[in-house]
């Protein structure tokens, strides 16, 4: 029947694992889907005639103006808007790359967790270059959810001020379970334990 | 973090600006981020120590941002860039 042990991730000699139960393998999935959805694919190359063009790959310099997409791609100047354009204009391709390979890698390992009953838990080992994925993947859904539900200071009790039927008390419940699985990460990973 | 960041005023930071490294990358307090996530930051990239890496990240919560790291215009741009990868607030900034 159901198993009930600890979930999250855990660590030993073997290596990182981790475990959740079939409703957190879907929830954490969708998760994974709607960033990838956030994010977008790098732009692929429109088979551009100028040889040059291509070697330098698309454009991506357009500063996002969905916030939760700008908190991922921030400026890199503060109060010169031309060189925060020439700066997204060369990093913004390689980073919205690097973020999308990430997911990748964090997809994979739920595709190994096989589907399970939502009270049953699945387990999958997990690679340490899968484990530094899983860290900043975890990271960019909590800075996305954090943008949603209006998180914008230290010590905020942003509940607070929700009615009882707030359909962002559910997405706040989502938000502190990755804030748990975050946390559990840093716990097991090499060289981490303050 | 809500309050506007004033760009003028001196930052904080054990980081040492000379004339040749003029440019610093500062990194801005964020309500999500974890501490000990942003201390990991500092170490993987950096290759600070944790009592380093943790000095820096108390002053970014403490004091709202730090200097992280200084060096030329094209080093600094690079290490914003992998900050914002590690989805850190950062930029960067002359040092006058």
């Amino acid at each position: 029947m159901a198993l009930t042990g600890r979930r999250g991730f855990s660590g030993g000699r073997r290596g990182i694992r981790l475990r959740l139960d079939g409703a957190e393998v879907q929830v954490l999935g969708d998760l994974l889907d709607q960033l990838t959805a956030l994010v977008g694919s790098p732009a692929p190359v429109e088979a551009p005639s100028d040889p040059l063009a291509a070697m330098m790959g698309p454009d991506d310099d357009e500063r996002p103006s969905d916030p939760a997409l700008l908190r991922l791609f921030p400026d890199g100047y503060l109060s010169d808007e031309e060189a925060a354009g020439e700066f997204r204009r060369y990093t913004q391709g390689g980073l919205r790359r690097q973020r999308s390979e990430r997911l990748e890698a964090a997809r994979a390992v739920i595709a190994r967790m096989p589907t399970a009953p939502a009270d049953q838990v699945a387990t999958a080992e997990v690679t340490p270059a899968e484990a530094d994925a899983l860290l900043v993947v975890i990271n960019d859904l909590r800075l996305v959810l954090g943008v949603r539900l209006g998180i914008v200071a230290d010590d905020q009790d942003v509940v607070e001020d929700w009615d009882d039927d707030d359909p962002r008390r559910a997405t706040f419940g989502v938000y502190q379970w990755l804030t748990w699985l975050q946390a559990g990460l840093l716990d097991v990973l090499p060289g981490g334990g303050a | 973090m809500t309050v506007a960041p004033d760009v003028g005023e001196e930052v904080s930071g054990d980081t040492e600006v000379s004339p040749d490294r003029p440019w610093v990358t500062v990194v801005w307090n964020d309500p999500v981020n974890l501490m000990e996530y942003v201390t990991r930051v500092f170490m993987d990239y950096f290759g600070y120590d944790r009592d380093k890496a943790t000095v820096l990240m108390l002053d970014v919560h403490n004091e709202g941002r730090a200097a992280v790291s200084n060096g030329s215009r094209e080093e600094m741009e690079r290490d914003v860039e992998a900050m914002h990868g590690y989805g850190l607030w950062a930029t960067l900034v002359k040092d006058d």
